[in-house]
């Protein structure tokens, strides 16, 4: 067991949690009972070699995934037991997702990428301009605004992907190697952006890295080996 | 090779579906191309083959000319020719009556030498009794005749031949070919050439000329030599091949315009297609540079694959285009010539043509992106840094409005069927061109309301469809194959209203034709039960316009007191007080097609070329009709008598107090033994109306045809669309949207885009329409083009409806994403 500071505000709680793929004929087991419990504006670096299960426990704590079996409790909600709906609802308000590769929309400009969230949230242009301004600042993106992603460089492109993540003002962030596909000075620029968020706005982060510079701006480093933690 | 034509045959088969639509608009594009041009060929040979079982062998035709008199020729005068001619055989011709019991049944009578006829078109006999010498009361008549009355040869028959009672005996009976095929009017009967010279008092004489140059002489040279010899005459081929052709132009352009607009869809269906093709396969292209193949090498993989679709489609086209022209045979032939059975021809060559055409279209269609891949540097084909390189945004468009441009002048400033048809090609070009302005226009135009909109899925619909090549494609696949709809479909409606609106202008209930209409048959329809007025128009055929190469095919002689009551003429210059002015000189009011043919004016003078010689008429009004295909004319009647040397009424105007039906049967049995035409008003529209839909209907299964492949097109486009942004799907699912929202936001992309291309089309359809216009002109046929608002409506929500349906299958699988595969797949 690996557990925050008790008496502090939970806002992740991961219990007895499994998770087994099919791969052809074979069952692989890749999470084998974690459980974890990460306080309100804490930042979690999760390491660990490849096929660890550090992507997989990412995924079934934004409920892009289900559990074969425990429990994944987010802001006090069972993410298991929630339908469609209700887990979309969940990454699009209360959690914020990076990934490694950006995943950015290519048609899309800088602006209209950032929106993408707050658009699937019904928000209206009054609702979000304020919101677009405090993000684009937020994130140093104001003068490419207009530009697609792939007149960007990677750590421009990972910072709109974090702005993304930002605009609904989730509680959480989610960030699955953030920097894996960065040079060392893009990366170091994303850390310490993600580390300011993490200081100034208090919003939860945890981190998928095999970066032990990375780790270092985080609070608390959990270690993942075979599915289980070290 | 093996190893190639392996690899190939796994690409293709892997993407079935879109291999099968490749290979299906090929296939449509040959079958068009093959069906268009074979049609003219069965048309043209069906036509001749019916005029033939008149003329036989005889080539040229000689007649006495209306202008000089006499109805007869002296033969003799071609004697001076012998050398030239194989035979010149002089003609009788008149209506006989077969009285048997209490009926009276008309035949068609020829009075022919027996040897002449053998020579120009033989006879053969199923019975005969002492047929020869052929002279005197004898007679041949068909099988079907002597099998109808029971006859049969030796047996006397009674015959009435101008109001004298004759006896002749049925020397033979001949089987129903030659001239014996020809009995869909009535049955023909051949007697002596001598009985009816008899008769007519014109010993020596004949009739027609009926003749054939020797073999190798040149027929015009030969109908120069007679025209020296018969000046007063008129010396004809009797079966032209520029007469065929024209007569079966007006079928075969509408097809060939259709056949362009296929093509333009295929074309693009390849081209789009091969665009994707060349993308999908760029790594495996960078793989084969990268151990050492040329460019020549990989193009020539991708040219083989353009070339077995080419194949596929081309050996598909040719089978469906036979299967084509028979049904647009039978759509398109007129009874009179399809009598007998259509009978299809078409040359190994036209196939062999059609299949090339195939084969060149797929090639040519998938030039551009193979050999935009080729110019890929290898080294970033290896490292995946490229981007398909797309002709510029502005050039593109700068090119598009220029062929639009094009289209929309070209016809006026230069006249003809080809520069029409170029038009078309430059039309239908520069709206593909021209579609990603469009979208581009429409989207950001999308994009401004949409933030308004519930869900916020209508704005990031519209940001999607702006800049995705695949939603570029659809819209220019239907803007041709709505614009092209919408063009047959308005021209369809448009000629079917202006006929109605034609017949609602006829005044009067029953037409009536019959041979020597006076007064005195006017008088006599007059005092019919069920007839309370009456009007005999004089009238004139095929006048020709002086000083150019223009006819007008009816010239109507009207009576200013009269004409008004049974006819109701539409045009701004047409008061009825004008037709009075008719009655005071040589003036003429055309059509206003004719006006238009002929650049006329008010005040203009026409010089018709009428019986007595030229005369000059001066224009006072116009009119609009589709009678006639919109060539006829009115002048006065004492004009047109005089001029035309018109002694019979050539059409009688019949008003009934009763129900006309009635009234005509009363007339035709009146009217008997003059074998009268007569159809009332309500008949002859509906005649009209469905020659006219039969021949539209050919056109619009075509039209449908363009529009269908388009559709398929655009399924197309969205499953490839659906493939490439199958990742976008997932990480906008990791970003919060639902699967709900997801699939509704696929179909609104699928509204936009659909009522986008529907714009697109009707515009694409005006300009169409605009074009058409002139290729009506072109082919001298009449159309009042009336734009339906409600066809427009129609076919914009085709467009909007067939991408919807055609985006179900690619919003039901986004539902189905799995989301963390995609996402990961990099």
């Amino acid at each position: 067991m690996n557990n925050g500071s008790a008496g502090a505000d939970v806002i992740i709680e991961v219990r007895a949690l499994h998770k087994t793929y099919r791969v052809g004929q074979w069952d692989v087991e890749v999470l084998k009972g974690i459980d974890l419990t990460v306080n309100r504006g804490e930042f979690v670096a999760v390491m660990g070699p490849s096929g660890a299960g550090k992507s997989t426990l990412l995924y079934l704590v934004g409920g892009l995934d289900r559990p074969t079996s425990g429990t994944v409790t987010v802001k006090g909600h069972d993410v298991a037991a929630m339908d469609d709906r209700a887990a979309s609802r969940l990454r699009r308000r209360d959690v914020g997702f990076v990934f490694q590769f950006y995943n950015l929309v290519p048609s899309l400009n800088v602006e209209e990428n950032l929106l993408l969230p707050a658009l699937l949230d019904g928000k209206k242009p009054p609702d979000y301009r304020n919101l677009l301004h405090e993000v684009m600042q937020a994130v140093d993106l104001a003068p490419r605004r207009r530009h697609t992603p792939r007149e960007l460089s990677g750590g421009e492109q990972q910072r709109v992907a974090i702005g993304r993540a930002l605009i609904n003002g989730p509680d959480i962030i989610l960030a699955d190697e953030p920097t894996g596909n960065l040079h060392r000075a893009a990366a170091a620029d994303i850390m310490q952006l993600l580390a300011r968020i993490n200081r100034e706005r208090g919003q939860t982060i945890i981190l998928v890295t095999h970066s032990t510079e990375a780790a270092a701006h985080a609070h608390r480093v959990v270690r993942l080996r075979y599915g289980s933690l070290a | 090779m093996r190893i190639v034509l392996g690899y190939l045959w796994r690409t293709i088969t892997e993407r079935r579906l879109r291999s099968l639509l490749l290979a299906v608009s090929v296939a449509l594009s040959a079958a068009l191309y093959f069906a268009s041009t074979a049609l003219t060929t069965s048309l043209a040979g069906m036509y001749a083959g019916r005029l033939q079982e008149t003329y036989g062998s005889a080539e040229i035709v000689v007649e006495p000319h209306p202008r000089f008199g006499s109805p007869f020729l002296s033969p003799a005068l071609a004697d001076g020719l012998r050398e030239d001619l194989d035979y010149a055989v002089g003609v009788f011709g008149d209506i006989a009556y077969y009285r048997h019991r209490d009926t009276t049944v008309p035949l068609s009578l020829t009075a022919v030498e027996y040897s002449d006829l053998q020579l120009m078109n033989p006879v053969a006999l199923a019975a005969e009794a002492r047929l020869l010498p052929f002279r005197g009361h004898k007679a041949i008549i068909s099988a079907p005749l002597a099998n109808a009355y029971d006859l049969e040869a030796g047996r006397r028959i009674t015959l009435e031949i101008g109001e004298e009672i004759y006896r002749f005996r049925v020397a033979g009976i001949a089987h129903p070919t030659g001239m014996f095929a020809v009995e869909d009017a009535r049955h023909v009967i051949i007697v002596p050439r001598d009985f009816m010279a008899g008769l007519y008092q014109a010993r020596g004489l004949a009739q027609v000329l009926f003749i054939k140059a020797k073999q190798g002489r040149d027929r015009d040279a030969v109908i120069a030599a007679l025209e020296q010899v018969f000046r007063r005459h008129w010396v004809r081929p009797s079966v032209s091949a520029r007469e065929a052709e024209e007569w079966t132009r007006e079928i075969t352009v509408p097809l060939q315009i259709m056949f362009v607009l296929v093509l333009a869809t295929s074309g693009f269906i390849i081209y789009s297609s091969f665009q994707v093709i060349t993308a999908e396969r760029l790594p495996v292209i960078g793989t084969f540079r990268s151990i050492g193949a040329t460019r020549r090498n990989t193009n020539l993989v991708l040219f083989i694959e353009a070339m077995l679709y080419g194949i596929a489609g081309g050996a598909a086209g040719c089978i469906l285009g036979i299967a084509a022209l028979y049904v647009m045979a039978l759509w398109t032939t007129p009874e009179w010539i399809a009598a007998d059975g259509i009978r299809l021809s078409f040359t190994g060559q036209q196939l062999a043509l059609s299949f090339l055409l195939a084969v060149a279209l797929s090639l040519a269609s998938s030039a551009i992106p193979i050999i935009g891949a080729a110019r890929i540097p290898v080294k970033e084909l290896i490292l995946g840094h490229y981007e398909a390189k797309q002709l510029r945004y502005r050039l593109r468009s700068v090119i598009g409005a220029a062929l639009v441009l094009t289209a929309l002048g070209a016809p006026a400033l230069v006249p003809g069927l080809a520069s029409a048809v170029c038009a078309i090609i430059a039309g239908v070009a520069g709206v593909v061109l021209l579609a990603p302005l469009i979208l581009g226009g429409a989207a950001a135009g999308l994009a401004r309301v949409a933030p308004w909109l519930p869900g916020g899925i209508a704005e990031l619909a519209a940001k999607n469809i702006r800049a995705n090549p695949n939603m570029r494609n659809s819209v220019a696949l239907l803007a041709i194959g709505i614009g092209g709809m919408l063009m047959i479909n308005t021209i369809s409606t448009s000629a079917i209203a202006g006929l109605t609106r034609s017949y609602r202008d006829m005044r009067y209930h029953i037409e009536m034709l019959t041979r020597y209409m006076d007064r005195a048959t006017d008088r006599h329809v007059r005092t019919t039960p069920g007839v309370s007025d009456v009007y005999g128009v004089y009238g004139a055929l095929q006048v020709p316009i002086s000083g150019s190469r223009e006819a007008i095919d009816f010239l109507m002689g009207i009576r200013g007191d009269r004409f008004g009551r049974f006819w109701r003429l539409r045009g701004s210059n047409t008061p009825e007080h004008l037709y009075s002015q008719l009655d005071r000189g040589r003036t003429i009011i055309p059509t206003y097609a004719l006006q238009r043919r002929l650049g006329l004016k008010l005040g203009d003078t026409m010089t018709l070329e009428m019986a007595r010689g030229p005369r000059d008429y001066r224009v006072i009004g116009f009119f609009h009709s589709v009678m006639w295909s919109g060539n006829y004319a009115l002048v006065g009647e004492r004009y047109l008598k005089h001029d035309g040397l018109q002694q019979w009424y050539e059409e009688l105007y019949v008003k009934a107090d009763s129900d006309p039906s009635a009234v005509k049967d009363e007339l035709r049995k009146r009217f008997s033994r003059r074998e009268p035409w007569l159809r009332t008003v309500t008949e002859m529209e509906e005649f009209d109306r469905e020659r006219n839909r039969e021949l539209l209907r050919g056109l619009e299964g075509f039209a449908l045809m363009a529009l269908a492949i388009a559709v398929i097109g655009v399924v197309n486009n969205l499953l490839i669309a659906f493939i490439e942004r199958r990742k976008s799907f997932a990480l906008l699912r990791s970003v919060g949207m639902e699967q709900r929202q997801l699939a509704r936001m696929v179909l609104v992309e699928a509204v936009m885009s659909g009522a986008i291309g529907g714009m697109a089309g009707v515009l694409g359809g005006f300009l169409l329409l605009h074009v058409a216009d002139y290729v009506i002109q072109a082919l001298r046929l009449y159309v009042e083009v009336a734009y339906s608002p409600l066809l427009v409506l129609l076919f914009f929500l085709v467009g909007v409806t067939a991408t919807v349906l055609a985006s179900v299958s690619p919003a039901r699988a986004a539902r189905r994403i799995d989301l963390l595969t995609a996402l990961k797949h990099e």
